[in-house]
C-alpha cells in the first residue's frame, strides 16, 4: 500500500473515530480528542495485544464492536470498529449489549 | 490568483485538497503539522488557510493561535473531522473564520475559502 | 504424525511431552514468548507474557503467567514436572516488537522492549543462558515450538516460517 492509500486509511480511521466521539461528547457533555491516527498492517492478533498491553487495561472484559459499512456509488465495504474501554472511564453506560 | 495555505497531516488530504483548489485557479502551499504550518505562514504568507485540528507536533488550534498572534488578520478556516462544540467554540474564539466538518462537502470549502477572500 | 497444534494464548502457559505436539503462540506483539526444551527427554513448554510485571506489587495477580517476571519461574516449574531436567534446558525468546509507531502516538511505555529486557534478566537469574533470540523491530510473530525435535520458528506477516 503506497503511502497516499496509507494516509488515505489514517483519514478514515480518524474520521470514523471522531464521529464516534464527538456523538460520545454529546452524550457525556464533555469534549473527547482523539490522537493522530496510525495505520498498522498486520496479524490482528498482534496489533490486539499491542493495544490492550499499552492501555494496561487488559483486566477489562468488555469492548465495544461497532458494526460499519461505508458505502460510495458503486462498492459497499464492511468494517467493524473495536473500542477498548478504560473501565475507570466508565462509558459502558452509554452502550447497550445487542 | 489567490495563494492558500492546506495544513493536514493525512497526505490524502493534502492531495485532494490540492487538486480541488488548483482546479478553481488557486495556487497551494502545503504543511503537515501546526508546527510547520506557522513555518510556512511566516514564509508563504498566504491569502487564507485550511487547518486540520488533530495533527502531531502542534495541533491545529495552537497554529491558528500563533499565527493570529503574528498577523491578527489571518484568515483561517478549519477542516477537521471534530465536530464538538466545544471545539467550534475554542476554534471561533481563537480567531477560526469558519469551521467545516469532515468528510465534506467540496462546495462548502470553496464557499467557505470565496466567503473568507471576499 | 499429523502435527498437534496447542495454542498458548496471552497470559497462558502451556508444556508438552508428546511428540505430536506443536506450541504455537500466535500474533505476538510486544508480548514475549519464552520456551524451554529439553532435549533428552523431548519435554517442551512455552509462556505467551502480555507485561514485564504486575504494575501493583501488593496483590497477588489474578494471572501472573500474564507477566514476564511471573511467568518465566512457572514455566520453569511445569516443565521440571513434566520430567524435563533443567541443565539441559534449552531457552529461546520471541517476541517484544514496537508495533504501535506513528508519528502522533509517543511510545513512552515501550512494553515489548521491556518484556525483553525482563526475560533476560529472569532468565540469567535462573542461571540460563539463551540459545537463540528473535525479539524487537515492528511487527507481529508468530513462534511454534515442535516437541518432536526441538526446533523453534518464527513467522511474520507475509514472509514464510523459519527456524529461530
Amino acid at each position: 500500500m503506497d503511502d497516499v492509500a496509507q494516509s488515505a486509511m489514517a483519514e478514515i480511521g480518524n474520521i470514523s473515530v471522531a464521529s464516534f466521539l464527538n456523538i460520545l461528547s454529546d452524550q457525556t457533555g464533555h469534549s473527547i480528542v482523539p490522537s493522530p491516527p496510525a495505520v498498522i498492517i498486520d496479524m490482528a492478533a498482534s496489533i490486539l495485544s499491542a493495544v490492550a498491553a499499552n492501555t494496561m487495561e487488559f483486566a477489562s472484559d468488555k469492548l465495544i464492536i461497532l458494526d460499519t459499512v461505508f458505502k460510495d456509488a458503486d462498492r459497499i465495504i464492511q468494517a467493524k470498529f473495536w473500542v477498548l474501554p478504560n473501565p475507570d472511564a466508565n462509558i459502558m453506560q452509554y452502550f447497550k449489549a445487542k | 490568483m489567490a495563494k492558500i495555505m492546506v495544513v493536514d497531516d493525512a497526505k490524502f488530504m493534502r492531495v485532494r485538497l490540492n487538486k480541488l483548489l488548483s482546479a478553481h485557479g488557486y495556487a497551494v502551499v502545503e504543511a503537515e503539522n501546526g508546527e510547520q504550518a506557522v513555518q510556512v505562514y511566516k514564509a508563504e504568507r498566504p491569502a487564507a488557510v485550511l487547518m486540520d485540528i488533530t495533527m502531531p507536533q502542534k495541533t491545529g488550534i495552537e497554529a491558528l493561535t500563533e499565527i493570529r498572534g503574528f498577523d491578527p488578520q489571518a484568515k483561517v478556516i478549519m477542516l477537521t473531522a471534530l465536530g464538538q462544540e466545544s471545539m467550534v467554540v475554542q476554534a471561533v474564539q481563537a480567531g477560526a473564520k469558519d469551521y467545516v466538518v469532515k468528510p465534506f462537502d467540496p462546495d462548502r470549502v470553496m464557499l467557505a475559502l470565496q466567503k473568507v477572500l471576499g | 504424525m499429523a502435527d498437534n497444534m496447542r495454542s498458548v494464548s496471552i497470559g497462558q502457559i502451556v508444556v508438552s511431552n508428546s511428540v505430536a505436539d506443536v506450541l504455537v503462540a500466535y500474533g505476538l506483539g510486544s508480548c514475549v514468548a519464552v520456551s524451554f526444551y529439553d532435549p533428552q527427554r523431548k519435554v517442551g513448554g512455552m509462556l505467551h507474557a502480555l507485561l514485564p510485571s504486575a504494575a501493583n506489587k501488593n496483590s497477588a495477580p489474578d494471572n501472573p503467567a500474564k507477566f514476564v517476571d511471573l511467568g518465566v519461574p512457572l514455566l520453569l516449574e511445569q516443565v521440571l514436572k513434566l520430567g524435563a531436567v533443567q541443565e539441559r534446558l534449552v531457552v529461546r525468546i520471541c517476541g517484544g516488537a514496537s508495533m504501535l509507531t506513528s508519528p502522533g502516538f509517543k511510545n513512552t511505555l515501550n512494553i515489548g522492549e521491556r518484556n525483553v529486557a525482563t526475560a533476560r534478566k529472569v532468565l540469567s537469574q535462573l542461571g540460563f543462558s539463551i540459545k537463540a533470540q528473535d525479539t524487537g523491530g515492528n511487527s507481529g510473530r508468530t513462534a511454534k515450538l515442535y516437541v518432536a525435535t526441538g526446533e523453534m520458528t518464527v513467522r511474520t506477516m507475509g514472509q514464510k516460517e523459519r527456524p529461530l
